[in-house]
Formats: structure tokens, sequence, C-alpha cells
């Protein structure tokens, strides 16, 4: 079962990553560190799920379908690409290196959401089908999460203000 | 390679079909609780009696709480199942996770579960839409889309958060 957490988190840890990395990398500016948060958002595509509900997309193609891929890593890859060819051509390739930056972030994170069965999602779908066991650190639901992101991305933007 | 738009755009009818491939692939694929995927809410929707003594993992409202029941759904359908063997007592609105072995008379026996209150997840997405926003604006301080070359690209001179919102009040969008 795919259980998510709250987006503003995963926003804040892709704002945090892109704004060291532009200490390290001076092509980084602040649209690329916007391409890593919006990465970090690829993910949580699969809320789509909310407003389409699969089974009926499953009436209406006749076939089996699934948002699931949309989490996992070969959906994410895929998305990806698409989101990198709108991009002009010579910035491309960055942009798609700074969106799998961020996405992955976001899976990586993921996997440690709590869940019932303590097994996890299909990260590595669909290279590795397994589901990993979750250490099940914190809840989609739970409040600390945003907060503790969200200071430490404020410390990172203070002290990228001071530099 | 993909210098034209020609090559751009059967890269990205390509991708997409692709795309279209996984979500087909994903969604034909059953539980197999060996690699931790366990049954869940469609497929006990769906057939309840072809998990019995199974593991299985589902989620849903709380409608009742002696004994407890949950309401799951699957797309219009939903079924009512009997929770026992919870630790934990919730209320009724609250969301049950249950982790545990479905047995007759559509009873879970429970393994391990959690409890989030309802307004829990009003929380969630509301956060989760101040982080959309978030984005949505520095997107749009920061890209611009060029008709020329069909493509976004970042701008020059990146809006701030707040310069982006005055630039969307003023409805100047040529840039």
């Amino acid at each position: 079962m795919i259980t998510l957490a709250d987006l503003l988190t995963h926003v804040f840890v892709g704002y945090t990553i892109g704004l060291i990395l532009s200490w390290r990398y001076e092509r980084i500016k602040s649209p690329h560190i916007t391409a890593i948060m919006v990465g970090a958002a690829v993910p949580d595509l699969i809320r789509i799920r909310l407003l389409l509900d699969p089974i009926k997309v499953e009436q209406v193609l006749g076939l089996p379908f699934s948002w699931g891929p949309l989490h996992t890593l070969g959906g994410v890859l895929v998305i990806i690409a698409v989101g990198s060819l709108l991009t002009v051509p010579k910035d491309s390739k960055l942009i798609f290196i700074l969106l799998v930056i961020g996405a992955i972030s976001h899976l990586f994170l993921d996997i440690l959401l709590i869940t019932a069965s303590g097994y996890s999602y299909a990260v590595l779908w669909p290279f590795l089908e397994l589901h990993p066991p979750t250490p099940g650190f914190y809840l989609s639901t739970d409040v600390w999460p945003a907060f503790a992101s969200g200071l430490i991305a404020l410390f990172v933007r203070t002290v990228d203000k001071i530099r | 390679m993909l210098g034209s738009h020609r090559s751009r755009a059967i890269v990205l009818i390509i991708l997409l079909i692709l795309l279209l491939s996984l979500f087909i692939w994903y969604g034909s694929l059953s539980p197999d609780p060996d690699k931790g995927r366990f049954a869940g809410n469609d497929e006990l929707v769906e057939d309840y009696e072809r998990y019995l003594d199974e593991k299985v993992e589902v989620s849903g409202e709380v409608i009742e709480t002696d004994p407890v029941t949950i309401e799951i759904e699957s797309g219009d359908r939903t079924i009512e199942l009997k929770i026992v063997d919870l630790q934990e007592e919730p209320d009724q609105g609250d969301r049950l996770s249950v982790f545990g072995t479905a047995g007759e008379n559509k009873t879970i026996h429970v393994q391990n579960a959690m409890i989030r209150p309802f307004w829990r997840y009003g929380y969630m997405y509301g956060i989760s839409l101040v982080g959309a926003a978030w984005v949505g604006l520095r997107l749009i301080g920061g890209w611009r889309f060029d008709k020329e070359k069909i493509a976004f690209e970042p701008r020059n001179d990146p809006m701030g958060v707040k310069e982006t919102i005055s630039f969307l009040i003023r409805g100047d969008h040529s840039g």
C-alpha cells in the first residue's frame, strides 16, 4: 500500500537540497532549485487517483490499470523524461538530473513512512518488485515532518543569504 | 538529436506509450505477500472470499465501534469489514489502516493497525496545497515558455515569490 507524506515536507527538502547544491555548482540558480522542488513533487502526481479513479479507467479501457507507477522509480523516470523534453534542449540534460535528484529524495523519504504491514511500497519497480520493510519513522498525517523540514530549510536559507 | 520539433514529438509519443504500458502492467500485478505486496481494498471489494486466510492490508473509515467495523472503498463499490483482535479503540469517523488475516464473514483478524483521526487528513491535504502553490509560484517566476522553441526555459532574471504574485495580479503575462 502506498502512503504519502505531505507534499510541503517534500518541497522543503527539495528546496534545501537545491540551495546546498547551488553553493557547490554555479550553474544551479533559482529556477534550477525550483526544478529540484518540482522533481520532489513528481511522485505525488499519484494523487490523480483521487480525481480519476483507476477502477473507472479500467472499465473505460477494458484493461487492468493503476496509477501506482507514478510513485515508483520507473514511472517517475518516464514522467521526468517527458518533463525535461519540454525544456530547451541545451538545458534538458541538467533539468533531467535536477528533477531526478528531487524525485529520489521523495521516494526515499516515503520508504520511511509507517505502514500497517511494516512493508513499504515497490519503490524500485519495475526494476525490482520488492516492497522493502519500512523502518516506520513517521506517518503521512504527522504534523512534525513539515515543521522539522521547514526549520531546516529556513536555516539553510539563512546560511545562503549570509554567504 | 533532440533538436528538431519532429524528433522531440516522436520521443514524447514513445514516452507516453511507455507510461501507459506501465500503468497497465502495474494494474495487472496480483498480490504477492512474499514480496510485501498484500491484497488491499480493491482486491477485497472485488472478491473477498478469494483471499480467505491470507494476509491483507486495508484501510477505511470506522463506521461502527462495537464491534469495530470499517467501510472500505474501491471505485463506486464498498464493503464492510469487522475488525477483531484490535488493541486500539478507534472513534467513529477515524481512518483505520489494518494489517491482518482475512477470516470468515468478512472479519479481519488484526496483526497491526494504525488509527488516524479524520482531521489529520484535512491537515495533510491543506499543507500539501501550500507546497503545491509555492512550487507553482516559483515555476511561474523562474521559468518562461518560448513559443518558437516550443519549450520551457529558465528566466534570465527570475522573480521572487512576492514579485510573481504581483506579476500575476497585474495580469501582465507577456514576459
